[in-house]
């Protein structure tokens, strides 16, 4: 099975995936950067603040980039107008 | 052969002599298995408990899409499953995450010492408590601390349990397994794993190159993950 690295690139910056893992088709290293993009994203969640500027470059072992997700193509959102910012009330931030 | 697991058990309560010398002789030859092989199958009923002896095993239960949890992990000198003694059929399977060397006691063999020294019955079942107390632990970090203290508390934990069997001399050590299987350790994703072993390098807590990690900052690592190790029941006792 060929081996396909995760990159992370979002607010703290790019962290490398150096082990990578064995994976059957891209099909399916892409289906785990969006397991993970969501994993990340839940978690910032929690925290409060959620940046859908980040994304996941997936490559092969060579380093090559295959494919790109975005974390905003990775959910579904919806809101009364597009994409809204939220200020969080006194006592809540 | 299991000078390892003896080295556990003196910790807490030293062994007599008849007592070693007895758990000693009932062991079955050292077994070899290679990383990812089954050593026990959920749903079989082992006659024999297994002895980790070097490498690393985990307790591992999948679920229907085929993701897994890996629910507990084991060191050298652990007893991989003491347990399957008493409860028959194993409820989760035993993997071997590395390469690893394995010895076996039958289970006739355990009832007859444990007849025999009841002292030393009541250290195997000491030990199944500590099992039982890293379980909760490990509940309590996967319900209540977040992602990158959770990690740090697995870190931890490893870390002081390697040190107990001698394996980790100046907070540095090997670790055999896979971001991935780690990953399934604590039930993240590997891609917010990587990213959370990122945050503990940035920070300056520890170095991770390959299977070798290096805590940097014990202190730093210990108060991030809220660790205290009482649960490992380091003290002597009296049993």
């Amino acid at each position: 099975m060929p081996r396909f690295h995760l990159h992370i690139v979002n607010g703290d910056g790019y962290t490398p995936d150096e082990e990578g893992q064995e994976l059957p088709s891209l099909a399916v290293a892409r289906h785990e950067a969006i397991k993970g993009a969501r994993s990340l994203m839940s978690a910032e969640v929690l925290e409060g603040a959620l940046d859908l500027r980040s994304r996941i470059e997936i490559s092969e072992a060579g380093g090559r980039i295959l494919e790109v997700v975005r974390f905003s193509d990775a959910i579904v959102i919806q809101a009364e107008t597009g994409i809204v910012s939220v200020v969080a009330p006194p006592g809540l931030a | 052969m299991i000078e390892r697991l003896l080295a556990k058990l003196d910790l807490r309560d030293p062994l007599g002599q008849e007592e070693r010398a007895a758990l000693s002789a009932a062991f079955d030859p050292v077994a070899t298995f290679r990383a990812r092989d089954v050593l026990t199958e959920q749903g079989s009923q082992p006659g024999k408990s297994t002895l980790l002896l070097n490498g690393l095993t985990g307790r591992v239960t999948t679920v229907r899409d085929g993701g897994q949890q890996i629910t507990a992990l084991h060191l050298a000198g652990d007893f991989v499953d003491l347990h399957s003694f008493l409860i028959k059929v194993m409820d989760h399977s035993i993997v071997a995450i590395s390469d690893c060397q394995v010895t076996t006691i039958r289970h006739e063999r355990l009832r007859d010492l444990t007849t025999r020294f009841p002292h030393l019955a009541r250290l195997l079942w000491f030990s199944t408590l500590i099992d039982a107390a890293i379980h909760r632990q490990w509940l309590v970090a996967m319900g209540r601390l977040s992602a990158l203290s959770q990690t740090a508390h697995l870190i931890c934990e490893l870390t002081v349990r390697l040190e107990t069997v001698g394996l980790a001399l100046r907070k540095a050590f090997e670790l055999p397994i896979s971001q991935l299987q780690l990953a399934d350790a604590l039930g993240l994703t590997s891609v917010h794993l990587n990213r959370m072993i990122q945050e503990l390098r940035s920070r300056r807590l520890l170095t991770w190159s390959g299977q070798r990690v290096e805590i940097l900052d014990w202190d730093g690592l210990v108060q991030l993950a809220e660790f205290d190790p009482t649960y490992l029941q380091l003290e002597r006792i009296s049993l």
